[in-house]
């Protein structure tokens, strides 16, 4: 028998390879998760930070890492969007115990001007960044409280509610209640981020069409249980899900576990996919990491404790 | 009125600079009468009498020339009159971007545009600063619009100062790249994790022909290695 060339053997194998990644295919545009399962992997801070392997037929896909709100030891949010967001980190976490910096709302940084911008409108520590309210595709416009509270409105719905100027705010219509919110927002030292609103007082915000591309996810869903108790919640993707895909597999999971969802928000995987989690046990801190050192992150979202 | 000036510039003043200043001065002139009869003439109006009736058309053909002086000068008119100016541009701006809707083609309008936004944005006023937003968003939205669209090109020099102009003013215009485009900054930033997963997920057949094709060149200089 002739023995095969290695021009052969080299068709061959891309033939080999051509049917292994047409297993994969998946040529219908449905969604077609079987739902999450979860696993506990770890536990601390008296129970107020809980981290689970999430699984999708029996094999591992992501994590998600629970953070409770409420009570006398909390998990308080801070967010950096722009400019040396790593140098401002390290200043403001002396003192503090840090438990997780992730990146947060989408940067613009390909626009052929100098520095990233923060996408959407957007005030860091009173400090207005940005503008330009996005007016498609970016619905969630986020507040996050100098108590480390996070509040999140639907900008479709305009119902924004500050009690401190008593009224509602829709950014988006009204120019006059714009200016009020950024007065507001320099005058309480808040932060304000626009992000993809995936989700809102319990029910999806994006249909199918958000079955574009599979990319690394991250989601940051607000929960309350049915006994009242308010959770952060970070899911981490990092295989490649569609956007739609893992929008459905995160409310399906949490509203199976009775948690009544108040919204659920995309944070960026891009270019600058940062994800820290610092728990102590370096197999889960090694295994739970974005794929870009804080010390390049345009934005950065962190929990910590006092 | 465009007949009487050029008559005038063809027959009196031609090649002369005096001719060419009087052109130039001229509509500003009418305009300084008119906007300082009305105010005169006004005087026993209420505020929003005096809003209503008047006329922003009349104010509205900006001079190309000295456009910030001629911002200013009615401001000076209206201040000196007890007359709130900020209320007036407030309206200005509305009526102007009514008027002269943005034209993302006509870069020398585009300008004009970042003129009177810089100019509203230097006070202190709650109705400044939304003269200014009403301005600066009218841009930032068409441009945006422009380059997802590719009416605009995003390489001419003239529509990325207006771009880096409202960046400054804490606009941002959003410029779609392409993936070739985006793989390049990336490479030049020494991202490769962030290329290799955009690759992987969007062309894995792609990703595997080439490890393979890669094997398949070292086993290829291996083999001519060995037999040398």
């Amino acid at each position: 028998m002739k023995k095969p060339s290695t021009l052969h053997l080299f068709s061959s194998s891309i033939c080999v390879a051509i049917l292994f990644l047409s297993s994969f295919s998946t040529p219908s545009k449905h969604y077609y998760g079987d739902g999450l399962s979860s696993t506990h992997l770890k536990s601390f801070k008296d129970g107020n930070v809980t981290i689970y392997t999430l699984k999708e037929d029996y094999s591992e896909v992501g994590h998600s890492i629970w953070l409770a709100r409420g009570g006398k030891k909390e998990a308080k949010a801070v967010y950096f969007s722009e400019g040396d967001v790593y140098g401002k980190l390290n200043k403001w976490k002396q003192g503090k115990e840090l438990i997780l910096t992730c990146s947060g709302a989408f940067s613009d940084d390909l626009s052929r001007t100098n520095g990233a911008l923060p996408v959407g409108l957007n005030v860091e520590d009173g400090y207005i960044k940005n503008r330009t309210v996005v007016k498609e595709g970016m619905d969630a416009l986020v507040i996050v409280y100098a108590t480390g509270g996070i509040v999140v409105s639907d900008l479709t719905k305009g119902d924004l509610f500050l009690q401190s100027l008593g009224k509602e705010i829709n950014v988006r219509k009204d120019v006059s209640a714009k200016y009020d919110l950024l007065k507001w927002a320099e005058d309480e030292k808040a932060t304000i981020f626009q992000t993809q609103l995936l989700a809102y007082d319990n029910k999806l915000k994006i249909d199918y069409q958000g079955r574009k591309q599979k990319r690394e996810r991250r989601f940051l869903a607000f929960g309350k249980t049915s006994s009242g108790t308010l959770y952060h919640i970070i899911f981490n993707f990092p295989n490649g899900e569609y956007l739609y895909d893992g929008a459905k597999k995160v409310m399906d999971h949490l509203n199976g576990k009775n948690m009544n969802v108040i919204a659920l928000l995309n944070l960026d995987t891009g270019a600058y996919n940062v994800m820290n989690l610092n728990t102590g046990d370096y197999s889960i801190d090694s295994k739970i990491k974005g794929s870009t050192k804080v010390s390049a992150a345009v934005n950065l979202l962190s929990y910590h404790y006092d | 009125m465009v007949f009487f000036s050029d008559n005038l510039q063809r027959t009196v003043f031609s090649n002369s600079f005096l001719g060419v200043l009087i052109m130039v001065l001229f509509p500003l002139l009418l305009r300084a009468n008119y906007l300082e009869n009305y105010v005169t003439l006004s005087k026993e109006l209420s505020s929003q009498e005096f809003f209503e009736r008047l006329s922003f058309d009349s104010l509205l053909n900006v001079p190309e020339k000295n456009q910030v002086t001629y911002y200013s000068w009615i401001e000076k008119v209206l201040n000196e009159n007890n007359r709130q100016a900020d209320t007036f541009f407030l309206v200005f701006s509305e009526q102007y971007l009514r008027r002269n809707p943005v034209d993302i083609k006509n870069i020398r309008s585009l300008n004009e545009y970042l003129l009177l936004g810089k100019f509203l944005v230097g006070h202190e006023s709650k109705y400044y600063a939304i003269a200014a937003d009403y301005i600066f968003m009218a841009i930032t939205d068409a441009m945006t619009i422009g380059f997802e669209e590719e009416t605009l090109d995003k390489s001419n020099d003239s529509i990325l100062s207006i771009v880096k102009e409202l960046k400054k003013q804490q606009y941002l215009v959003s410029i779609p790249t392409s993936n070739l485009d985006k793989g390049i900054h990336h490479l030049k930033k020494g991202n490769l994790k962030y290329i290799w997963s955009r690759l992987w997920f969007d062309y894995p057949f792609l990703c595997i022909v080439g490890i393979l094709f890669l094997c398949f060149v070292i086993y290829l200089i291996l083999k001519k290695a060995k037999k040398s």
